[in-house]
């Protein structure tokens, strides 16, 4: 079950959609986590949503669905992309004051070649590089610029939420270059919270959980995982694949709010998944205070 | 040696006990301690796909 879950969950944030060989530059969400978090925010009530992506199609079909469900909340958007830094800097700029930014951009051009894996020796370097344009850089940038903002000097409190993946913590063939820059934003994070403890912006990354996508279905073999329902693939894309999807995507859209909240304050600087119980993470919370390297990309103890 | 996606091992790394594949009362925004009022939210790839399962 857990395998299962895990899997999908790698999946979720780890392949580009639609699925297709031809090498590209990403900037959008796989599987609509993007959009889940977006809608989660309409729904908690936000003013206003900046969304960047860089096809307009998918700008527009979020900015119709979001303004007819949650007429109070003005959506702009932007199609740029998170690799783009003087137009992401032109943009935060221009927005002016933000009290949540949620990094969620992920560039997976090391996947070129399609589904099967691939030795880390035979990845192309100018692909590796594109993945930590966007997914390190592009995500250092954003926060730099909007740190930069004047809101973010007296204002607050603020959030800057990483939409990181389980993949940062694991060794997963062929995945070399996005498990490592998931890693290496998960630090970046962690940087910014520690900096400046007592600042009235916190930081977070968080792996979004277990989203069984289409995609994800596509890509693994129909005996190859025990899906979590007890179906083959095959079945479970007959049946089950879009509600569950539908209600899981839910989760790291609604945690997402849960962490821009007051209650999630002392995770600052830290890595969590949306699947821990929110309770019980509140009641480690001395533990938390009391020791720099848990919930970071640490050696165990 | 062969990579089977079965073999990828359990995570959690925390103690948590409680692990939830849905989302819960606990974190609906719609009683949520985080006060949207007059907030902005700034999300890269927070699109929708125009495709009939979402």
């Amino acid at each position: 079950m857990q395998r299962a879950r895990l899997f999908s969950s790698l999946l979720a944030v780890s392949f580009p959609w639609p699925c297709n060989k031809a090498p590209r530059l990403t900037n959008y969400s796989a599987t609509g986590i993007g959009y889940a978090i977006s809608e989660s925010f309409a729904k908690a009530g936000v003013a206003r949503i900046i969304i960047i992506q860089r096809r307009e199609s998918v700008l527009a079909e979020a900015k119709a669905s979001l303004e007819k469900a949650y007429p109070n909340t003005k959506v702009e958007t932007y199609a740029a992309s998170q690799s783009d830094f003087p137009r992401m800097t032109e943009i935060i700029q221009s927005v002016g004051e933000i009290d949540v930014l949620i990094p969620c951009a992920t560039n997976t051009s090391s996947f070129e070649g399609g589904t099967a894996v691939h030795p880390t020796k035979t990845i192309k370097t100018e692909n590796i590089a594109a993945d930590y344009t966007v997914n390190v850089i592009g995500l250092f940038h954003l926060i730099r610029e909007f740190l930069a903002l004047p809101s973010t000097a007296s204002g607050g409190p603020k959030s800057v939420i990483h939409v990181s993946s389980c993949a940062a913590q694991l060794y997963i063939p062929g995945m070399a270059a996005y498990c490592s820059t998931k890693s290496a934003a998960n630090q970046i994070i962690t940087n910014f919270g520690f900096d400046e403890p007592e600042g009235n912006v916190k930081f977070y990354s968080y792996h979004p959980g277990s989203i069984a996508t289409p995609l994800a279905t596509e890509y693994v073999p129909a005996d190859g995982v025990t899906w979590e329902d007890g179906e083959s693939s095959v079945q479970y894309i007959a049946v089950s694949r879009i509600l569950l999807m539908k209600s899981t995507v839910k989760l790291s859209g609604d945690f997402a709010v849960w962490l821009a909240s007051p209650e999630a304050v002392f995770l600052n600087g830290r890595y969590v998944w949306a699947a821990w119980d929110v309770d019980e993470m509140i009641a480690m919370k001395e533990k938390v205070a009391g020791d720099s390297s848990l919930l970071t990309m640490s050696l165990v103890k | 040696m062969a990579f089977n996606f079965k073999d990828i091992p359990q995570v959690r790394p925390a103690e948590i006990k409680t692990y939830h594949s849905v989302t819960y009362d606990r974190v609906s925004p719609s009683n949520s301690t985080f006060d949207a009022k007059g907030k902005t939210l700034f999300i890269t790839a927070g699109g929708k796909f125009p495709l009939a399962v979402q």
